[in-house]
């Protein structure tokens, strides 16, 4: 771990921040308002890799967890990971992992489809898959139950996936961290 | 800038060790899931208001704490109305509710310095002092870039506004990573030119 790695980890760590202070879109079909602060998670795999990208994310929910107010609508604390969100807040750690271990394996022909994939099974397919248990858990329902009620979230997510694959392979292109 | 919801005082609450609060609140809520009766619950809800009034703290802030988890509390309460019955949907929602009216008194009574300190020993004691070191390096790198990082996308999306695209996030994240990634390298050049995290005795002679 060089003092490349730390500086990149804590840098992430600080764009997930101010992920959470963008301007959240809502789509026109479905009322659910998105916000950008999930985005963040399939950036920080898709940028830095697998490990350096997990660590940014357990960086930044070191930072929530102590009390600073850095989740988006200013949410932080301890609480959080015991809300309905907790699972899907611990997910983002193996969430960034597995994308930044695809992207790091498409790395030599790297392009918008892949990337794409990359953003779409580590950040929402696993994210969920851990994130549903966890609300059916908390919430004393059944597992089909809080899979439905995630469902309104999906579209959002596919939108952001869109978005992050862009962002991977223009910033791989433009001022590459994974391979140099 | 940055403002925690720390609450200074001087009270038992407030002078318990975060990690001590950390390894209760554990404790509290594991015990929560295991015992499923009500009588337990109505322990558990007492003990937590009974910290909040020791810490000297006004109760209106466990309802502050409840607030942003309203809607899933309501809708959870709907779920199990539909499934089971309103006992057992009141049951499920006072245990949610109190978990995070407990974990935010941790919150509310630890200083977020005190905490990272705390995790940076914990580290220390876990791995060594070599890597704990790393971790006090990232923390207070992290807290110095969000202002930075901030600032950056401010001037991006100015910008950016200009060209009508200030509510496109892709016009908006690529410009900014670019640009904080450069000077995070410039940074790390900079740490290893004052040679931050070379091995006792092999750090450069100080000129000041």
């Amino acid at each position: 771990m060089t003092t490349r790695d730390i500086v990149l980890i804590a840098l992430f760590a600080a764009i997930m921040a101010v992920l959470g202070v963008f301007p959240p879109i809502t789509l026109p079909v479905i009322a659910v308002p998105i916000t950008a602060q999930s985005l963040g998670v399939m950036l920080a795999g898709g940028v830095l890799g697998a490990k350096r990208g997990a660590l940014s994310m357990i960086l930044f929910l070191a930072l929530v967890a102590v009390g600073l107010p850095l989740l988006s609508g200013g949410r932080g604390g301890v609480g959080v990971f015991f809300g309905a969100s907790g699972g899907f807040l611990i997910g983002w750690i193996v969430a960034v992992f597995v994308v930044g271990l695809l992207v790091e394996r498409f790395w030599d022909n790297l392009n918008y489809i892949n990337a794409f994939i990359a953003s779409v099974v580590g950040g929402i397919v696993l994210l969920y898959a851990i994130g549903i248990p966890w609300i059916s858990v908390v919430a004393g329902i059944s597992l089909g139950q809080a899979f439905t009620g995630s469902m309104g979230f999906i579209p959002g997510d596919l939108v952001k996936a869109v978005i992050a694959a862009l962002v991977i392979v223009t910033v791989s292109k433009s001022y590459p961290i994974i391979k140099k | 800038m940055l403002i925690s919801f720390y609450k200074p005082g001087n009270s038992l609450v407030h002078r318990t060790p975060a990690g001590w609060k950390i390894v209760l609140l554990f404790v509290f809520c594991t015990a929560l899931f295991l015992v499923q009766n009500w009588w337990f619950l109505g322990v558990a809800i007492a003990l937590v208001l009974t910290s909040y009034l020791l810490a000297k703290l006004p109760l209106s802030l466990t309802w502050q704490a409840v607030r942003p988890a309203l809607w899933v509390l309501v809708l959870i309460f709907l779920v199990q109305l539909w499934l089971n019955d309103w006992q057992f949907g009141l049951y499920v929602v006072l245990r949610f509710a109190i978990m995070i009216v407990a974990a935010t008194l941790l919150t509310l009574t630890s200083k977020t310095s005190e905490m990272i300190e705390g995790i940076e020993r914990s580290v220390g004691k876990l791995f060594g002092a070599d890597i704990a070191e790393k971790v006090g390096l990232a923390f207070s790198l992290s807290l110095r870039f969000i202002p930075m990082v901030r600032e950056t996308y401010q001037e991006v999306r100015e910008a950016q506004k200009a060209r009508g695209l200030g509510r496109n996030w892709r016009a908006l994240i690529t410009p900014t990573m670019i640009r904080t990634l450069k000077s995070a390298d410039d940074i790390a050049q900079a740490i290893d030119a004052r040679s931050a995290g070379a091995p006792l005795g092999e750090k450069a002679p100080r000129h000041d």
